[in-house]
């Protein structure tokens, strides 16, 4: 892969690749008066991995050469946010999340405005963490949730102690993570967010939403386009991860990389959903060294369903366009026991009349939270005793 | 203060069952009265043989009818290949037609692609079948119907590489031209949950967008073939169908294809065998996804021309169909071969694989 000449033209050829993904974003002037325009707001979610840092450089560079070439002017406002989830996953000693950023704020200083949100924040202000989560949808009966929650104690490790799968577990705290990103967004005004996600990680991310039910939303998730009124872009999608990790070693930034010491688990029953896709490209890329690409470019075919569904999940806050799932479910997974009396007088268990969902919840969170709960949320429907004991008059 | 879990389990628990089902259970989670007997594949359950091999067979039943396979007074071929999934939906269908009293007549469609050490020993199998359940058959051969090709002279002549193309070409048309044979419309095969879920992750791997959103379809019926296909064991896992094989005590055949399949499918085989270890669901999340995939189609100025193959008489939308093309560079492959005076034993290739086989060291 890496036959280019030398560390300049591998610079500049990577740095291309992500301009050609953001030329939008251009100083503009007003032909009337020849003044530039608002640049407008963009917000870097910033993980702290070598892909999220490679962004971040590049764009600090694109704002250097813009504010160069118009007169300190530049194209666009960076914002750059980091959800610390050391609470949840402590990074490796000695590495403070803080205060590597802090080191980054000063580094691009006049650059960017950096920000870094810890991972409970989630549940600090629930009203706006369940609007968030159903904004679009018309459902309004919430106000229990609400109260739920309205103490504030629920912590992120406390739900996800109640979490046993491990992919639903990690799964989980990605939707906190990018409901954060969203919320930083929506509070510094930002019009676009920018993720640093590479091609490798596209294609990982493109099989593991099929393997885990979840592939109406591929087309929605990972092409550019607005996600709750704001513009996702992802400028890395034409770059390999090792290409990203090539790329921090040249510009001598590989001391801001901090990644949870979250490691995978040798014992396959262990492992995450996200593991063995990983390791199943990383494997088969060996032999094959084009399937990234491939599977990149197939799921960029991809029609969007979901993206004008009314439907809002209420646990991962994606568009469903099915409101009962469960249907289908129930549908190909007989629960009945051997019948013991002639079978013609079998029930019908085709389709049985379910009540409207109190809540929706889409295909993929119905099997991730199959033995999970959720402390905020109940799904329980009255049990007959329940009606019989409040109606019944005795 | 996150309550028990007990308390707030979502509705999702009524279909899966949680994995936290205590494994102290000692009667059948299904029935509550018998003892369990194994750990349901698909589910985890723990359950009685009773209640597995119902629940095994009314799922199939309820595919059937909520997809209205099948209508009264059908005529169904099942392409039987003798193997394990075609043998249990033989089983299964005459079970249910008897049971639900579907009114269909199926009869058992096989091909014979001229494998040694292979396809000759299912064939006595699907023979014994026959018998069994009581189901006429009939047999294709590849021989009889292209220019006396088996697929042990195809695989002396090309080698191992591609050998699954021709195959798959042949048995499509041989399967279309036995169902005319017999005057039946509709084919069903014994496609199981893993394949489909290993077809729409091989369509996502190799960028293959013309399969891509349509390879979950229970029921295809394409322009170029005049017969209809379905699957009833789509939402079939494959573990059960050996479950049920086995304690139904099934007469199936079970060698793989001594032409091992391409190495990359093997890959993706894997993967869904590791993401069943994670998570039992995920053959059926992977269906799911397949079934939500949507791809715009071209909308050509021209609707696709079908017409006849110049040389065999079969539906194509070309001049010369896809199993000719391919005939003809086998012939002029064979030609060259006895110019160049080079003798070949038919069978060398597949004997010689099988015989590789039975090496040790």
């Amino acid at each position: 892969m890496l036959t280019y000449i030398n560390r300049d033209c591998f610079v500049r050829f990577l740095r291309g690749k992500q301009r050609k993904q953001m030329a939008d974003y251009k100083v503009c002037y007003d032909p009337s008066t020849s003044t530039p325009q608002i640049p407008p707001k963009i917000l870097l979610a910033l993980s702290l991995s070598e892909s999220s840092l490679s962004l971040l450089e590049m764009l600090v560079s694109l704002l250097h050469e813009q504010r160069e070439m118009h007169r300190g002017n530049s194209g666009f406002e960076l914002f750059v946010v980091h959800v610390d989830q050391s609470n949840v996953y402590p990074y490796p000693s000695g590495m403070e999340s803080t205060a590597i950023l802090e080191s980054i704020r000063q580094t691009y200083n006049d650059m960017c405005t950096t920000i870094c949100t810890p991972v409970d924040d989630f549940f600090a202000d629930t009203r706006s963490v369940l609007h968030f989560m159903h904004s679009g949808s018309d459902i309004a009966d919430y106000s229990f949730l609400a109260d739920l929650t309205l103490d504030g104690k629920i912590t992120v490790p406390d739900v996800l102690a109640n979490i046993r799968d491990r992919t639903s577990k990690l799964d989980f705290l990605q939707t906190i993570r990018e409901a954060l990103v969203f919320n930083a967004a929506k509070e510094l005004q930002c019009t676009t967010i920018v993720w640093g996600d590479t091609m490798s990680r596209l294609a990982e991310k493109t099989l593991s939403l099929t393997a885990k039910g979840r592939g109406s939303v591929i087309p929605y998730l990972l092409s550019d386009g607005f996600r709750n009124g704001i513009y996702n872009i992802y400028p890395l999608r034409e770059i390999l991860r090792a290409e990203a990790e090539e790329y921090v070693k040249m510009l001598d930034i590989s001391n801001y990389v901090s990644k949870p010491s979250v490691k995978a688990p040798n014992v396959l029953r262990m492992m995450t959903i996200d593991d063995l896709i990983a390791n199943y490209f990383a494997d088969i890329e060996k032999g094959f060294p084009s399937i990234v690409s491939t599977v990149v470019r197939t799921a960029a075919k991809l029609t969007d369903k979901v993206a004008d569904a009314s439907n809002i999940c209420a646990l991962c806050g994606l568009p469903c366009d099915d409101k009962t799932p469960e249907r289908w479910l129930q549908d190909i997974t007989v629960n009945q026991s051997a019948p013991s009396f002639d079978a013609t007088n079998e029930q019908d268990d085709i389709g049985p009349e379910m009540d409207e969902p109190r809540l929706i919840i889409c295909y993929g969170c119905l099997v991730a939270t199959n033995g999970a709960s959720f402390p905020w949320i109940s799904t329980i429907r009255n049990s007959k005793e329940e009606v019989l004991d409040e109606y019944e008059l005795h | 203060m996150p309550r028990p879990a007990d308390s707030t389990q979502p509705q999702a628990a009524s279909i899966l069952p949680p994995r936290s089902v205590p494994l102290s259970t000692t009667t059948c989670e299904l029935c509550h009265i018998r003892k369990p007997f194994l750990r349901r594949p698909k589910t985890g359950q723990k359950i009685c043989q009773p209640c597995f091999f119902h629940v095994f067979e009314r799922e199939i039943h309820n595919t059937i009818t909520s997809k209205n396979l099948f209508y009264r007074g059908e005529r169904v071929a099942i392409g039987a290949s003798g193997g394990k999934d075609s043998t249990v939906l033989a089983h299964v269908l005459k079970v249910l037609n008897e049971r639900y009293d579907y009114g269909v007549e199926f009869v058992l469609l096989s091909i014979d692609e001229g494998i040694r050490g292979y396809r000759d020993d299912s064939l006595e199998t699907v023979k014994r079948n026959k018998d069994q359940y009581v189901m006429p058959l009939e047999i294709v051969s590849y021989k009889e119907l292209y220019d006396d090709w088996s697929m042990d002279d195809i695989v002396a002549q090309i080698g191992n590489r591609n050998n699954c193309t021709y195959c798959g070409v042949f048995r499509r048309q041989a399967l279309d031209r036995g169902a005319k044979k017999l005057g039946i419309k509709h084919v069903v095969t014994g496609h199981n949950a893993d394949d489909m879920a290993e077809t729409v992750l091989m369509n996502l791997l190799r960028g293959d967008t013309a399969r891509l959103d349509r390879c979950t379809e229970i029921v295809t019926q394409s322009a170029d073939s005049p017969v209809k296909r379905s699957k009833p064991l789509k939402f079939t896992y494959e573990k059960e169908i050996v479950l049920y094989a086995h304690y139904k005590k099934l007469d199936y055949f079970s060698t793989e294809c001594i032409y091992s399949p391409e190495a990359f499918r093997g890959t993706a085989r894997t993967l869904i065998k590791n993401l069943e270890t994670v998570r039992p669901s995920a053959i059926v999340d992977i269906i799911r996804s397949g079934e939500t995939f949507a791809l715009e189609r071209k909308k050509s100025g021209t609707a696709l021309k079908l017409g006849s193959c110049e040389r065999c008489g079969y539906i194509s939308s070309n001049r010369i169909c896809k199993a000719c093309v391919l005939l003809e560079g086998l012939n002029a492959g064979r030609a060259a071969v006895q110019v160049n005076g080079v003798g070949y034993e038919p069978d060398e290739g597949a004997a010689l694989s099988k015989r590789l086989e039975h090496l040790s060291f």
